[in-house]
Order: structure tokens, then C-alpha cells, then sequence
């Protein structure tokens, strides 16, 4: 727990390079300089005052028990003040791990350091607490006693609720020492930002890629070439290897002949992000799945799968802000991805963004693009209606929540609803009529039956509209 | 004015239903202590139901609101209260009344500051009370040792009681004053 402290988010580094930029790391300490920050207070008034009365009374009046009623808040204040507080304390917040994900459990740690000689007798802790961390007792101050010297933990413990960058803090302290004679002002923490990564549904797709793309690879290419899959028997040839001879069909033929295979090659996956609007009620990783959290949950699982399966994979917005992750493969490119998902928002924008995302450089042509969107603005159906129409194999993932539903406002809001419903329906229609499958997002296997019709449609001939 | 009103009813409500034990107890604390130095200030013939209420009043607000002036000015209104009815009284003042009260004045002020800074609502660790009551606790002790040795030195009603009470007044008058100018001069 210390070292995670210690090390914070800069020095720790995450794991994997950071696709985006880091966010709100913790601030300068505030309390750094040695400025007095102790006031009096009126616990020292009263005692003083009280104090003085007694003496005064006692001494006007020519009265030994009023001098013994003012002994003990002499002496209380005498010993209360036997050493005095100088520096400030100080505060810092923390996590116990850097990589949490969705409904992980998480212990988030403040840590409250004395650098006096003297005690802190009451240390008031408060933090602030993202929505999404889950921690008992946050929303509540918490008190301890601080050792000369010493650091005292507050250990608040939970669970991640929902992907994403979370802010833990500012947290603030105020201490009292000398008996609650004296009072430090508030001392701030920087934010820090919590990271929780999206839980991946176990997803499968077992079909073939519409246009391998590369040399090698896992998928099973149309081409003919060094591959594991049997594309037919042949005469043998120049330049045929020997191991490849079928000597039964050779024997019975007398002619020699060879298995001719397809090659195996890889291919590149690229996920479109539909980010111009939100939609549904987000709650958490055990409640309803909101538009966004779908997108980026599946995003996840469909990159997991072919990153695994060796093939390149790409992120793309189509939003405003057209962040875009350059194709890779490997596991380093997966940690890559989900820590690019961390920064996905909803931006909504009036302008058309699509010239600005997809530029010829941008999209392979080979490139399998799985578009996730929930389809409620009309620019991404006419996004994808425009990328199928430039001849690229394209396959949409509704986002939308079944449950999904403007907030009521009158008694036309059911109808226009349901309205919208059928007009949306007639959307994903001529979508496909155009060549554009639309599945809803079901996790494993999900995309298996468009796929194979878009391999399909990619084997086949075809006139691109210019 | 009516949401005001319950604006206030509200957040009397909140806090109420947010209370944790600690901080309630160290309310009750308080109470407990001024409810006590009123016992033994007042005599018993002063106790009656008519007097009651405004002697739990007296006790309770400086539990309710201890960051406010409550606090001194129910010590103070105690004070008076002991001046009175022990005017006069001399030799008669017993012992354990003077320190009796003495401690309860002083707890009361001690848990007050306490409650002072403790949220209603705060988780608090359990060192936390048991230090500050254990150094309260010290404090008594020795203001009653040196209260014995105080009311035996000047015997309180003899001949010498006013000079007494002078020197020694003065005597921790100037302490306090130099303790206090000492403080200022330092920085640590």
C-alpha cells in the first residue's frame, strides 16, 4: 500500500504506454511550505478567559476555591502547551493497486503524515469519492490520532462499479493539537485518478475475416498459398514441395499430384466508435448497461478476441473529438486499447465529423470495420451507409439498450417513442439492404452470422459506386 | 420562511439519522458533566421540578452547540451560581464539593472542546477518545492534588484566607501571563 503511495502516478508509470493523455495527476502539495497554519482556538479562549475570571474573583474576593477551580484549566493549558506544533500536515490519497477492473474490489488509502514533535490529537479526514468507487463509509469524515512523527492510514474499501478514470479526492484534514487548543486549517490532496478497465464479455467469432490483409497470419485467406486449409488437389508443378504430394490421388492416377492449401494470413480489425450520442441509464457492472458502457465493454471483448488470434486492431471515434489508436497486435496493444477506452465520452457536436475521421489514410480497404452504435443519430446510419457505398466491409453492432427510453414529459412521450422505434427499424432496414448488417450485441458469437455473409459478399464480385 | 423553516427541519434530520456513536457519546459527556456541576453547585433545596428544566437547559446547550459560547457561558453561569450559595459559608464548604466541581467544570470544558471538532457524523478511532480522556483524566488528578494541598495550606475560612488566596492568585497569575508571553516569543 505504501509503495503505491510513494511511487504515484507519475513515477509508477502504467504498464502499458499511455494512448491518452494522463488524467488530472496529482496536484502540487499544497502543504509543502512551512507556513504557520495553526490558529487558536476557542477552546484556548475559554480556557484562558475562564482562567483569568477564576484568579481575578479569587484574589477580589479574597477566595482560595475559586483559585482551586482555576487550577486545573491552568495547568490543562500550561500542560497543553508544553510544545507547540510547526510544520503543517500533510495528506496524500492512494490506492492499493494501479490496475483495477469493473466490480474489482479496491481499497483507496488517505494517508495523514505528522512531521511534528507533537501529537495530533484529532485528525478530521474527508475525501470526495467518484460515484463508481463503491467504498464504505466515504461519504462520512473519519477521525484518528496522529504519533509524533508517525503516519496514520485511513483505509476506506470497496468495489469499482463501472469503467473508466475516477476521481478519489481532494481530500482535506484538519488537525487539533494541544488538547484542541490549537486547530491547523485545512490541508488539501491532490485528485488522483482512480483506473477501473472495462470487464470483457467472453466473446467468439468463429468465421473468416472478409480480406486477410497481411503475409501470415490465422485467418484463412481466398488466396492460394503455404496455409493449413485444403483448397483442392492439383497437378503437381514446378516449384511444388514434395510433402505436399497426395500419394493416394497419385497412385490412382498415375500422374502426380499435389494438396494445393490457402495461405493463412492476418487481417485488421478496425472498431468505430459511434460517440455522438448517450443513451439508457448506466448502473454500473451489476446493473443496466448504458449505450457508452456497451460500446466500450464490447470494443473491449472484440479486441481481446483477434488481438489474440494475432490480427491487427484499430479504435476510431466518430465523434468531435476523432481519437484514433493505430493498428497493432499483440498484448501490448490490448492494454493499449483498454487504457484508450478509459477516455471514451459522449461529445455531441452539430457538424458532420465524417470527413475528419475518415480520410483515405486512416481506413484500410482491406480492413474488417465493426462499427458500435447505437444508431439514434441520423449521421451514423448516413456513416455507414457512406462506408459500405466506398466498398469497405462493414458490420454494425447496435448499442442501444432494450430498455432504453426518453424520460416521460407528457402523454404523447410513449408514442413518439415507439414512433421513433419504427422509424429506427426502418433505418437498420435499409441498412441492410444496403449491404450493412446490423446485430445487436449478444456477447460470444455475436458477429458470427454477419460475418459470414460480409466473407460472403467479399468473395463475390462487386461494382463500387463512385 | 416556511421552507426555511423546514429547510432546517431537514437538516436537523439529516443529522440526527447520521449521528454516530462516538461523538453522541461525548455529547452525552458534556451534558453528564454540567448536569453534575450544577448537583453540587446548587443546594438541594434549589432542586425542585420548577428548577429542572432550565437546569437540563443550562447542561444540554452546551452539548447541542458546543462550538458556540454555550460552553463558557454555562461555566461561567455555574461559577456565579457556587459564589452564591457559598457566600458566606466559610468553613462549611466541603472539601469534595470544591474538587468535585473543579473536575466537572474542567471535563466539561475538555470534552466540550472535543465535541467541538468532532463531526456528528464521524467514524472515529477508538484512540482518539481514550487519549483525550486519559489526559483530561491527568489534568483532574493533579489540580486535585494541588487543590488538597491548596485549601490545607490556607484552611479556607481562617484568618489567613485572603492573603492566602492573593499570593497564590497572583502567584499563578503571573505563571500564566509569563506562560503566555513565552508562547508568542516562540515559534516551535
Amino acid at each position: 500500500m505504501r509503495d503505491s503511495l510513494r511511487s504515484g502516478p507519475g513515477a509508477a508509470g502504467p504498464l502499458v504506454r499511455p494512448a491518452a493523455p494522463a488524467w488530472a495527476a496529482e496536484v502540487a502539495d499544497p502543504a509543502d511550505d512551512d507556513t504557520p497554519r495553526w490558529a487558536p482556538s476557542k477552546a484556548l479562549g475559554r480556557a484562558v478567559l475562564l482562567t483569568g475570571l477564576l484568579l481575578i474573583g479569587g484574589v477580589l474576593f479574597g477566595r482560595v476555591d475559586l483559585i482551586v477551580l482555576a487550577t486545573p484549566f491552568a495547568i490543562g493549558t500550561a500542560y497543553a502547551f508544553r510544545r507547540r506544533p510547526a510544520h503543517s500536515p500533510r495528506i496524500r490519497v492512494g490506492t492499493d493497486d494501479t490496475h483495477h477492473v469493473e466490480g474489482d474490489p479496491v481499497t483507496a488509502c488517505i494517508e495523514v503524515a505528522n512531521r511534528d514533535t507533537i501529537a495530533y490529537d484529532v485528525v478530521v479526514v474527508r475525501t470526495h469519492v467518484s460515484r463508481w468507487l463503491k467504498l464504505a463509509d466515504a461519504d462520512r469524515p473519519h477521525v484518528v490520532a496522529v504519533a509524533p512523527g508517525g503516519v496514520r492510514e485511513v483505509d476506506l474499501r470497496g468495489e469499482t462499479l463501472r469503467w473508466g478514470r475516477h476521481p478519489l479526492g481532494p481530500a482535506s484534514v484538519r488537525v487539533t493539537a494541544c488538547d484542541g487548543l490549537l486547530a491547523s486549517r485545512p490541508v488539501v490532496s491532490g485528485v488522483r485518478g482512480v483506473r477501473v478497465y472495462p470487464v470483457t464479455d467472453v466473446f467468439r467469432a468463429d468465421e473468416a475475416m472478409p480480406r486477410a490483409a497481411g503475409l501470415v497470419g490465422g485467418h484463412r485467406s481466398r488466396r492460394p498459398g503455404e496455409g493449413g486449409e485444403l483448397a483442392g488437389v492439383r497437378i503437381f508443378g514446378p516449384g511444388d514441395r514434395l510433402r505436399r504430394v497426395d500419394w493416394r490421388v497419385s497412385l490412382r492416377t498415375d500422374r502426380l499430384h499435389v494438396a494445393a492449401t490457402l495461405s493463412d494470413r492476418d487481417a485488421e480489425v478496425v472498431l468505430l466508435l459511434d460517440l455522438l450520442a448517450e443513451a439508457g441509464r448506466s448502473g454500473g457492472v451489476k446493473g443496466s448497461a448504458s449505450v457508452l458502457d456497451t460500446t466500450v465493454r464490447s470494443a473491449a471483448a472484440i479486441a481481446e478476441h483477434y488481438l489474440h488470434r494475432g490480427d491487427r486492431v484499430s479504435l476510431l471515434e466518430y465523434g468531435p473529438a476523432a481519437r484514433r489508436l493505430r493498428p497493432a497486435t499483440g498484448r501490448r496493444q490490448y492494454l493499449t486499447v483498454l487504457e484508450w477506452l478509459l477516455d471514451v465520452k459522449v461529445d455531441q457536436v452539430v457538424y458532420e465529423p465524417y470527413e475528419n475521421v475518415f480520410g483515405p489514410q486512416v481506413l484500410s480497404h482491406n480492413a474488417l470495420i465493426v462499427v458500435l452504435t447505437p444508431l439514434v443519430d441520423p449521421r451514423s446510419a448516413e456513416m455507414l451507409a457512406r462506408l459500405a457505398r466506398s466498398g469497405r466491409y462493414v458490420v454494425a453492432v447496435d448499442t442501444l439498450p432494450g430498455a432504453a427510453a426518453p424520460p416521460r414529459r407528457g402523454p404523447w412521450t410513449d408514442v413518439a417513442h415507439k414512433v421513433w422505434r419504427l422509424e429506427r427499424d426502418n433505418t437498420i432496414g435499409q441498412l441492410r439492404e444496403h449491404g450493412v448488417p446490423v446485430v445487436a450485441w449478444a456477447g460470444a458469437g455475436s458477429l458470427d452470422l454477419v460475418l459470414r455473409d460480409v466473407a460472403r459478399l467479399a468473395s463475390a464480385p462487386k461494382a463500387v459506386h463512385r | 420562511m416556511i421552507e426555511a423553516l423546514s429547510e432546517r427541519f431537514r437538516r436537523a434530520y439529516v443529522i440526527v439519522t447520521r449521528a454516530t456513536l462516538v461523538p453522541v457519546m461525548v455529547r452525552m459527556a458534556v451534558f453528564a458533566a454540567l448536569l453534575g456541576a450544577l448537583v453540587v453547585t446548587l443546594p438541594p433545596s434549589v432542586i425542585e421540578p420548577r428548577t429542572v428544566l432550565p437546569l437540563l437547559l443550562v447542561a444540554a446547550l452546551p452539548a447541542v452547540a458546543p462550538r458556540g459560547p454555550t460552553t463558557t457561558l454555562a461555566i461561567v453561569a455555574i461559577v456565579v451560581a457556587w459564589v452564591v450559595t457559598t457566600a458566606g459559608a466559610g468553613e462549611r464548604i466541603a472539601l469534595w464539593r470544591l474538587l468535585t466541581l473543579a473536575a466537572f467544570l474542567y471535563l466539561a470544558h475538555g470534552l466540550a472542546a472535543l465535541a467541538a471538532v468532532l463531526p456528528t457524523d464521524a467514524v472515529v478511532s477508538a484512540d482518539v477518545l481514550a487519549r483525550w480522556v486519559a489526559r483530561t483524566a491527568a489534568v483532574v488528578l493533579t489540580a486535585s492534588v494541588l487543590g488538597v494541598l491548596l485549601v490545607s495550606v490556607s484552611g479556607i475560612g481562617g484568618n489567613d484566607t485572603l492573603l492566602t488566596a492573593g499570593v497564590v492568585g497572583l502567584g499563578i497569575a503571573v505563571a500564566a501571563a509569563a506562560l503566555l508571553a513565552w508562547m508568542a516569543r516562540r515559534r516551535a
